[in-house]
């Protein structure tokens, strides 16, 4: 039981009464309200809630490219005040440099970083290979499909090796045929090298199939409204009965307003 | 197109036959409308027929017009869009990823640029024969001038289009804000510096031709403007024909070394 083992782990992420607040015309928005929330060590944990509610933004903060309003966030007991290299985020117009090759993305990070050029072409090399892109080394984002495209952003986060990674609903933008394809993809590579993940999305589907833990969210603002352990062994089948049962009591769980 | 292996071919090896037809024949035609009115109107050196004017064009390439050959000529018109358009794309560049890079530079800049860009760069003539006498640094400078603007508001408007989510992506993987302006914000602005290089050139290019007749003793522009001196309708033309020729085949060099350079920008490729 993956679960129970995770609690176990040591605490990456730690929210503490995390609020975000924007300026408009119209007075202040609040799209965060007092998220408490751990993850641990090698824990996949969803963050799931309608449309618009604030997860991107919640994603965001735990990046450091935005700080909270009030509450803290600390990222292996350090706290969040910039972006930098210990978290890896994968985006959902995946963000790749169009004028860098497969090998130039994926290495990128190590480079910045003043990693020497044989270690890190070992590396980019490596995770190259572990998300399937073997033979596409020397290829342009601009000819490659969707999905090659988000394995080439998974590969990319990987290379720098982060104590976290965030995921930004990264098969948003994906045909449903891909986007199946895709999650069976990040599934086993995740199994084949464990990391701490927060994964944001809208689909029930997606959530069930990778999560250990659901974080269910509020619409906006957003607030934990309830928290799923999916206890179900992987590889997971979209249609056993039971996890078409984590899929309907989830479902019902959620707020319909938008 | 009905196998995927052709249809995935680049797109400059497709070869239009239609256009390439249809081209000669306008060609065709212009040249017999010239031909025509050439015959038609009384003092034939208003307007030499065509074949007088090509015999000439090459004439020109072995025996001298004043001092030089044409090809001779044109390499002194190039060698001068060279200077002056090399020192405007190194302080061009520099000036506009400057006031991409820092707002102080761009709201100092910025104003001024506006109020000189609608100065077309034949009025500076004047100031320039004052400042630097009839000479070569007067060509540089109008050059220099005519194209400087350009390669500034392009390289800035290239460097401040960044997608900003690549900046947060660079800044995630762990680069500075320098590696972030050299592995991001630069190679993100090249097609858009380069679209400014290749407007620049051609303005150059025209822009010493005009330099050139109103005052010096060889380049195209004296070609030109000799024959006018001297009433020689066919020496114009041939200078005209010089012209043309070497704007298309800069224009066309430009465009090779796009390919090159933006590769990664070029879908069919």
């Amino acid at each position: 039981m993956e679960h129970t083992r995770n609690i176990e782990n040591k605490a990456i992420i730690r929210c503490e009464g995390v609020s975000k607040e924007f300026k408009s015309k119209n007075g202040t928005i609040e799209v965060i309200s007092d998220i408490d929330l751990t993850v641990r060590e090698n824990e996949f944990v969803v963050l799931f809630g309608p449309g618009q509610c604030g997860k991107t933004t919640l994603i965001n903060l735990l990046a450091g490219l935005d700080m909270p309003t009030k509450g803290n966030i600390y990222v292996n007991d350090v706290p969040v005040t910039s972006p930098g290299p210990d978290r890896g985020v994968v985006y959902q117009k995946t963000a790749l440099f169009p004028w860098l090759t497969v090998m130039g993305n994926v290495e990128y990070g190590p480079k910045v970083r003043g990693v020497k050029k044989s270690e890190r072409r070992k590396i980019a090399q490596h995770y190259i290979d572990l998300v399937g892109l073997t033979g596409f080394e020397n290829a342009y984002p601009i000819k490659l499909s969707g999905g090659m495209r988000q394995r080439v952003g998974i590969a990319r986060a990987y290379a720098n090796n982060p104590v976290l990674m965030l995921m930004d609903e990264p098969f948003g933008h994906l045909d449903a045929q891909t986007r199946y394809m895709m999650e069976e993809e990040l599934q086993r590579i995740w199994q084949s090298e464990k990391r701490t993940v927060v994964f944001v999305t809208n689909n029930i589907e997606e959530a069930v199939y990778l999560a250990d833990r659901i974080v269910l969210l509020t619409n906006r603002p957003a607030r934990i409204k309830k928290e799923y352990i999916i206890d179900l062994p992987r590889p997971r089948d979209y249609v056993s009965s039971k996890f078409l049962k984590y899929r309907s009591e989830i479902t019902a769980a959620m707020d319909k307003t938008l | 197109m009905s196998s995927t292996k052709k249809s995935k071919k680049p797109s400059k090896m497709k070869f239009d036959k239609n256009a390439v037809l249809f081209g000669i024949l306008g060609f065709i035609f212009v040249l017999l409308v010239w031909q025509l009115i050439s015959m038609i109107i009384p003092n034939k050196k208003l307007l030499p027929p065509p074949v007088e004017v090509l015999v000439a064009f090459i004439r020109s390439f072995y025996t001298p017009i004043g001092k030089l050959t044409l090809p001779a000529h044109i390499a002194y018109s190039l060698y001068r869009v060279v200077v002056g358009y090399s020192i405007a794309t190194i302080c061009g560049i520099s000036l506009g990823l400057a006031m991409a890079s820092s707002r102080a530079v761009k709201a100092a800049v910025m104003p001024i640029f506006e109020l000189l860009r609608p100065i077309p760069p034949l009025a500076w003539i004047p100031m320039g024969i004052i400042w630097f006498g009839i000479g070569e640094t007067t060509k540089y400078f109008i050059i220099f001038i005519a194209t400087f603007t350009t390669i500034v508001i392009n390289a800035y408007t290239g460097a401040t289009n960044v997608d900003p989510t690549l900046i947060g992506a660079a800044k995630m993987l762990g680069a500075s804000n320098r590696k972030v302006f050299f592995t991001v914000v630069l190679p993100s602005s090249v097609p858009q510096i380069f679209a400014g290089l290749q407007v620049a050139l051609s303005t150059g290019w025209m822009a010493v031709l005009a330099a050139e007749m109103v005052r010096s003793s060889e380049g195209v522009g004296w070609v030109i403007i000799r024959g006018m001196e001297v009433a020689d309708t066919v020496q114009i033309l041939v200078g005209m024909i010089g012209i043309g020729i070497v704007g298309f085949l800069l224009a066309t060099v430009m465009r090779l070394v796009e390919r090159r350079l933006c590769a990664w920008n070029i879908q069919g490729i």
